[in-house]
Formats: C-alpha cells, sequence, structure tokens
C-alpha cells in the first residue's frame, strides 16, 4: 500500500495522458477522461497527505533497488501539501477550460499535455533524487513550452521564444549543477547527499560553487529577482485557461525545489546564502509589486504580483527558522490557490466582455456582483488582509522576522502589501467599479449561449474560493501541517533515516 | 530526393535496420543495447523511406491497413459473420476487393497511437510490480529460457514500450518535419 | 587529453553565450544547442575521466574488472542528451513558426509582450 500511494499522483496523471492520446480523435472523451484523471488524483493525494500527516515521511525504491543506488521517492508532508494543492488547481483549471478554452486548441491536444504537465508537478514534489528532479524539471518544462505555444497566435509565439530561451539556459545551469555534485560526492541521492554534507567534507568550496549552479537554476524557474524578466513577458501571453495554472504553479514548484535543496543539501555555508536570500527576497519583493504598479492590464498585473509573492516564500527561507518555513510553506499552498483563482477571474471578465484592458472594462459590480464578490475575497486574501488566508502566512513570516531580529526585511514585505493592496484596489476600481467607459452599443450585445457559458466558468472559481476561504478562516489545521512539514524541513535526521532505512 | 539508387537499396535495407533494431532490442538485457536505441535503428528504416519516397507513401505501406467487409446478413449468426470477416481480410483479398457488395475501410495508424501503445506498455510493466505489493517497476523474471529473446521478463515489456515509443516520436517528427 | 577539455568546454561556453546574445534566430538556437552541448560536455568531464573497461560485469567474473569508467555520469548525460534533443526540436520548429508569422530574423522586433498598453 505504501508504494501504491507514493506512486499514485504520478501513475494516474500519466495513465490518463496516455488514455486522452489513444483518444486522439475525440474531444469528448478526452474531456470525460480529464474530470474522471482529476477525480482520482484529488483523491490519491488527499490520502497521500492523510497517510503521511499518520505516520511521518515515506519512501518508496522504484524496481526494488536499495537507496542510494535506486531511485527514490519520497513524500513527506512538504510534498504531500504541494501535490494536493496542485490536484486542486488542476481540478478548477481543467473545469475552467471545458468551455473557456476554444475548441481548436483543445483538439491539439491540451487535454493530454495538461496532465502531463500535472505528472510532471507531481514527480517533481515526490523525487528524492538530483537528476531525477532535472528530468521531471524538463517533463513540465516541455509541457509548458507546448502549452504556452499552442495555438500559435503572434503574442504567444513572441512569449515562447523568451521562456523558452531562458529556461533551456537554467536547465543547462542545473545539469552543470548536478555535474558538480556528483563530481565532488558521487552521490545524486539527496538523504545520502544530506549526509555527505554534514560530514567533515574536503570541498566545502566546491559544494557552495554546485550551490550556486543550482541558484541560478530555481532562481530562473522562481523567477527570482534579477532573474525574473522573462515571467512577466511570457505569462500574460497564453489563453486563461493555460496561463492560469502555469502561472500558479510552476514558480512555486521551482520554489519547491529550491526550499528543499537549500535546507537539506547546501546548508554548508548559510553566512554566505542567508544574507543573499535576505537581500534577494527584498528586491524581489520591491520590484514585482513596483512593476504591478505600472501595469494596466489585467493578466500583466497578476504576472507581476507572482514575482512580489515569490520573494515571500524566498523570505521564509532567508529567516531560516522553524516558523519562517512554515510560513513559507502556508504562503506557497495560499499562493498557488489565490493566484490561479485570480488569473482564472480574469479569464471570466475577459470571456464576457473580450478584453483584459483596465481602461476597457468597468461597471462589474452592476452587471456581475457575485464574480465581484469573488474577486474581492480572492485580491484581499492576497494582499494578506485579516481573516483571509494571505493574512496567515505573512504573519507567521513577520513573527519570525521579529523574533529574531530582522527588521529590515520584515518592514520591506509589510511596505510591499501596503503595495498589493494599491494594485488590488486599483483592478476593484477600474474592473468593477467605475462607470462602463461609452462604447459602440453593438459591441454590448452578448449572445445568449455565451452568457450561459459564462455562467459555468463560475463553477471553477467557485471551488477555489471555497478553498482559499477555508484555509484562511479555518487556518489551525493547515498552520499545524505547515509547522510539522518545517521541523521536518530543519530536521534532516528525519528524511534521511526515512529514505536510507537507517 | 527520390533517385533509382537509394529507393532500391531501401527496400533491401529496411528489412535489415528493422531486424537489427528488434536484435538490438532484445540485446539489451545482458549487453549493450534496448529498446531507445533499438528503436532509433528501426526508426531509421522509416525516415529513409520517408526521404526517398516521401511521407505519403511512407503512411501508405507501412501504416495503412485496408478492411474488407460487407454487411451482416439479417438471419446470419454473428459468430460465423465474425469468421467471414476475418477469413476475407486474410486470404482471397484481392478477389474480394473487386467484388461489388464489399466495402473497404482504411484503418490509418497514426504515430500518436503508437506513442500511446509504447507509453501504455512502459507504464503497465511497472504497475505490475506495484499490484504484488511490491515496489513500482519491480522486475518479474520467468524461469524457462527461450533461445534468441533470453529470459523473458517484465523489463522486456518496459523496453518494447520504449522501442514503440521512439519509433513514434520520429514518425511524429518526420511528418512535421518533411511536411512542405 | 584531460588536460584539453576544460579548454574545449570553456571555449564552447563563451562562443555560444556569443552566439545567444546575437540578434539573429539562427545564431540563437546555434547558440542554445552549443551551450548544452558545452554543459554535456562538462557533465562528462567532471564525473571524472576513466580510461579502461566499461562497468558491465563479465559472464565469468563477480565484480567488473579495475579499471572501469563510472557509468553513472555516462547515463546521466545520455539522459540529458535525449532531452536536449527533445527541446532543440521544439525551439527549431519554434523559431520556424516564429519566422513564418512574423516574417523576420531580428530578435528586436519581438519585444511588444514587455510593453505597456496604453490606449488602441
Amino acid at each position: 500500500m505504501n508504494h501504491l500511494l507514493i506512486m499514485l499522483p504520478i501513475l494516474i496523471p500519466l495513465y490518463g495522458a496516455i488514455l486522452s492520446l489513444f483518444c486522439w480523435r475525440s474531444v469528448r472523451v478526452q474531456l470525460y477522461i480529464g474530470i474522471l484523471t482529476q477525480v482520482c488524483l484529488l483523491v490519491a493525494s488527499f490520502l497521500l497527505l492523510f497517510d503521511v500527516n499518520e505516520s511521518g515521511i515515506r519512501t518508496t525504491q522504484i524496481g526494488s533497488w536499495p537507496a542510494p543506488y535506486g531511485i527514490t521517492l519520497v513524500a513527506d508532508l512538504f510534498s504531500a501539501m504541494i501535490v494536493i494543492t496542485s490536484a486542486i488547481t488542476g481540478m478548477a483549471v481543467y473545469l475552467f477550460s471545458i468551455k473557456g478554452l476554444d475548441k481548436a486548441r483543445q483538439t491539439f491536444g491540451y487535454y493530454p499535455v495538461l496532465l502531463v504537465l500535472q505528472l510532471g508537478v507531481s514527480g517533481a514534489c515526490l523525487t528524492g533524487d538530483l537528476f531525477n528532479l532535472f528530468v521531471w524539471f524538463e517533463v513540465l518544462l516541455m509541457c509548458c513550452f507546448v502549452l504556452i505555444a499552442l495555438g500559435g497566435t503572434k503574442p504567444q509565439l513572441e512569449g515562447a521564444i523568451k521562456y523558452v530561451t531562458i529556461n533551456i539556459l537554467a536547465t543547462s545551469f542545473l545539469l552543470a549543477g548536478i555535474g558538480i555534485v556528483y563530481g565532488t560526492m558521487g552521490s545524486l541521492n539527496m538523504a545520502e547527499l544530506a549526509l555527505l554534507v554534514r560530514m567533515p567534507v574536503a570541498h566545502p568550496a566546491l559544494i557552495n560553487m554546485a550551490g550556486m549552479f543550482f541558484l541560478i537554476a530555481f532562481g530562473i524557474k522562481a523567477a527570482i529577482f534579477p532573474l525574473f524578466f522573462w515571467l512577466p513577458a511570457a505569462y500574460h501571453t497564453p489563453p486563461i485557461a493555460i496561463s492560469a495554472f502555469i502561472a500558479g504553479i510552476i514558480t512555486k514548484v521551482g520554489m519547491y525545489a529550491f526550499i528543499r535543496l537549500f535546507t537539506l543539501i547546501f546548508v554548508t555555508d548559510q553566512e554566505l546564502t542567508i544574507p543573499l536570500f535576505t537581500v534577494l527576497a527584498g528586491f524581489t519583493m520591491v520590484i514585482g509589486v513596483l512593476g504591478a504598479a505600472s501595469q494596466n492590464d489585467f493578466r500583466k498585473i497578476l504576472s507581476f504580483h507572482i514575482v512580489s509573492q515569490i520573494g515571500y516564500m524566498l523570505m521564509g527561507l532567508a529567516l531560516f527558522t522553524p516558523l519562517a518555513l512554515a510560513g513559507s510553506i502556508y504562503f506557497i499552498i495560499h499562493n498557488i490557490l489565490v493566484k490561479t483563482n485570480l488569473f482564472l477571474i480574469s479569464g471570466v471578465v475577459a470571456h464576457r466582455h473580450g478584453t483584459f484592458a483596465l481602461k476597457k472594462l468597468g461597471g462589474l459590480y452592476l452587471q456581475q456582483p457575485i464574480l465581484s464578490v469573488l474577486f474581492f475575497i480572492s485580491a484581499f486574501s492576497l494582499a494578506g488582509i485579516p481573516p483571509f488566508s494571505g493574512f496567515w502566512g505573512k504573519f507567521m513570516l513577520a513573527k519570525a522576522g521579529f523574533e529574531i531580529g530582522s527588521f529590515t526585511i520584515v518592514l520591506v514585505s509589510l511596505a510591499v502589501s501596503l503595495m498589493t493592496i494599491f494594485s488590488m484596489t486599483k483592478i476593484w476600481n477600474e474592473v468593477f467599479w467605475k462607470k462602463k467607459p461609452e462604447q459602440e452599443p453593438l459591441l454590448d450585445v452578448v449572445p445568449q449561449q455565451k452568457l450561459r457559458d459564462n455562467r459555468q466558468l463560475y463553477l471553477p472559481v467557485g471551488i477555489m474560493t471555497v478553498f482559499i476561504l477555508l484555509i484562511g478562516l479555518y487556518a489551525e489545521p493547515v498552520v499545524a501541517m505547515a509547522q510539522l512539514a518545517a521541523e521536518q524541513l530543519l530536521n534532516s535526521k528525519l528524511y534521511i533515516n526515512a529514505v536510507l532505512k537507517r | 530526393m527520390k533517385t533509382v539508387i537509394l529507393a532500391t537499396a531501401i527496400r533491401i535495407l529496411i528489412p535489415l535496420f528493422i531486424i537489427f533494431s528488434v536484435y538490438t532490442l532484445f540485446r539489451g538485457h545482458n549487453h549493450p543495447g534496448g529498446g531507445f536505441i533499438g528503436g532509433l535503428i528501426g526508426s531509421i528504416a522509416f525516415v529513409f523511406h520517408t526521404m526517398t519516397h516521401g511521407p505519403q507513401q511512407t503512411v501508405n505501406t507501412f501504416l495503412k491497413l485496408n478492411l474488407y467487409g460487407y454487411p451482416r446478413q439479417p438471419n446470419q449468426s454473428r459468430s460465423l459473420y465474425l469468421m467471414r470477416m476475418m477469413r476475407v481480410n486474410v486470404w482471397r483479398r484481392r478477389r474480394m476487393a473487386r467484388h461489388p457488395e464489399v466495402k473497404q475501410r482504411m484503418l490509418r495508424i497514426e504515430p500518436v497511437y503508437i506513442i500511446a501503445t509504447g507509453l501504455f506498455l512502459a507504464t503497465t510493466s511497472g504497475v505490475l510490480g506495484l499490484l504484488s505489493g511490491q515496489p513500482y517497476m519491480h522486475a518479474y523474471w520467468s524461469d524457462f529460457y527461450i533461445p534468441v529473446l533470453g529470459k523473458p521478463g517484465t523489463p522486456i515489456l518496459f523496453d518494447l514500450g520504449v522501442y514503440l515509443l521512439v519509433i513514434g516520436v520520429v514518425l511524429k517528427i518526420t511528418f512535421v518535419m518533411s511536411e512542405e | 587529453m584531460e588536460f584539453l577539455l576544460p579548454f574545449l568546454i570553456g571555449i564552447l561556453f563563451s562562443a555560444s553565450l556569443y552566439l545567444i546574445l546575437h540578434r539573429h534566430f539562427f545564431k540563437l538556437i546555434l547558440g542554445l544547442i552549443l551551450f548544452s552541448l558545452a554543459t554535456n560536455l562538462f557533465l562528462f568531464v567532471i564525473g571524472r575521466l576513466t580510461r579502461g573497461g566499461s562497468a558491465i560485469i563479465g559472464q565469468d567474473e563477480n565484480v567488473a574488472v579495475e579499471p572501469f569508467a563510472d557509468p553513472v555520469p555516462q547515463a546521466l548525460l545520455l539522459t540529458a542528451i535525449v532531452i536536449g534533443f527533445g527541446i532543440q526540436s521544439f525551439t527549431i520548429v519554434l523559431i520556424k513558426r516564429v519566422y513564418q508569422s512574423f516574417g523576420t530574423t531580428d530578435l528586436d522586433d519581438m519585444n511588444t509582450t514587455d510593453q505597456i498598453e496604453e490606449h488602441h
């Protein structure tokens, strides 16, 4: 049972994708396979989380090869939490894409590629081997490339070129880092590496150098301060059903790998990494939020906010206390849900009104009051207004920062929160509150069928909002779980013993 | 790029390539070789064929199956009908094709289906171990020995899956790239 | 030989960076291919070059005969090459599509997604 539970979040999307490939001709059958897969994945990842929460870190060895030699899959609380969040997000995006994505893109393999992308996310979260991490990242990046370019409109191709170029570079850096790690320590199993770096080894400088390679590689994938320029250039180009999932998940998976590696393996030189991460976190937050303030497009504002929120997650790693890491973990979960939901809402708005430009929108509060309330909840959650979910993450981070006396970064993060409110109020004012700008009356007539489709798009947004409210208003179990996960991260003995069976 | 020399040579080379690729595939268990490299060698055959005759001809030669059939008579039993149909399609194909009542149905194998079959085989070979409580991809070997293949076991399924996957992917890439 | 390889890697890296920074599409893709080649070679060299047999255990032996080459970097390299092959073929098709729809080979013409949209 143990082996099956860890494998299921990987096997279910894979089988879903295979079945969808067999039904290449019929989009309708792919749709049914997709919904079945999503439900199964949700159930399986919930079972995994429940199991890991009950009985600690779970491992399995592919092909029964013992630990440092074979491929290890590890599920601890952190990875299980990311897996279930990605399953929820995948479900919502899938429901959105039924009506929210044009038929042409659906016939060109959207569903199988989305499922393989989910497979990549699960794999990257569950693997316990550095090289496997690389492979899973390639799996999910290939899917992102295909999804971003799917349809081949001009802005999409342009975004795809930037995305592909920078990601190939990041991949090469990652590979070089893996090479250095293998060359110096002769192993790629993360548990064994964690054991080896804590011994008095001969090359701490080389390990550090490898760490910097990983910093650049995952820094690009997670869009950390000097390496984020590709993100706002690429994420807003594809249709919402695609960009919601990519924007919600991919950078956070990069952040997941970042936190995993820099708590487990590259901990030898914290005099260098902690101040570096603090500075990077501060700049990432500030630059992201300033970039968002200058934009006039719904999706572009949200894209820049991704960068800003990545700063908070990095801040937890920079503070490096149990509470701060717990804050980071909670914040990742919260951010995946909220960011995807905001993107989906922008998609609902654009589906109805045909534009993302703030100037052309307006008056939605009168036309679609329910959508306005849903946006209000998500936006205030993103900005961190209590009692919504963003507040708890920021509260834990700020408290951890005050406890160890890093006042500057905490003050920066609080100021960035204010700026986030500014951006969210800007969207609120322009899209929902102000009067609709005058335009030709013919453009205002929306066909009945479209209105009906539009109402169906509320369903995924509603589901996501329920989850956001749940982790915000009933935060206690999630926070407790995040704290447990942070303890597992910091106490690397647990991880090592679970994998190497000692 | 249709030249007589290449076109003639390819007729002899294609079976050679495919036989050698299958040999490499099965050799991979105890010696260098395996599904990936076997699939690449096998796909060279199709790539060469596409280069000489064009993608449409490759599809017609290798990836298309014409099935012949006629509607079932009202009082004919299903099993008898099925047997008739099988016989029609296996032998006397030429003569049946000219028969006025017989309808032709084309079964075209897309590269996507080859890819899917390969993935399915490779994934399922691992699941067998999982179902019996062992880790994923736990290998099961049989005891008997077959002269060319060696001892068959679940990893052969995996390699076969990779073989098909590689052939499918290379075919797809070749068809896409040679479309203009 | 082992002495020369690091220099070769360095030359490959610098040449590929030069090509990537070029404005022409074709040079960009050449640069990307060279960059991943250089990385693969780096991975190969840093995994320690051992001149000797392969790590395959013969039928009459219990352990492989020393000295044998470490198979792990080779396996990593093969995987990386295969993945790189897939990504490169995707990139080539992508760049072809970009050329077809934009009608240009200059990367400087592709700056619209970064700009702040005003009234249209």
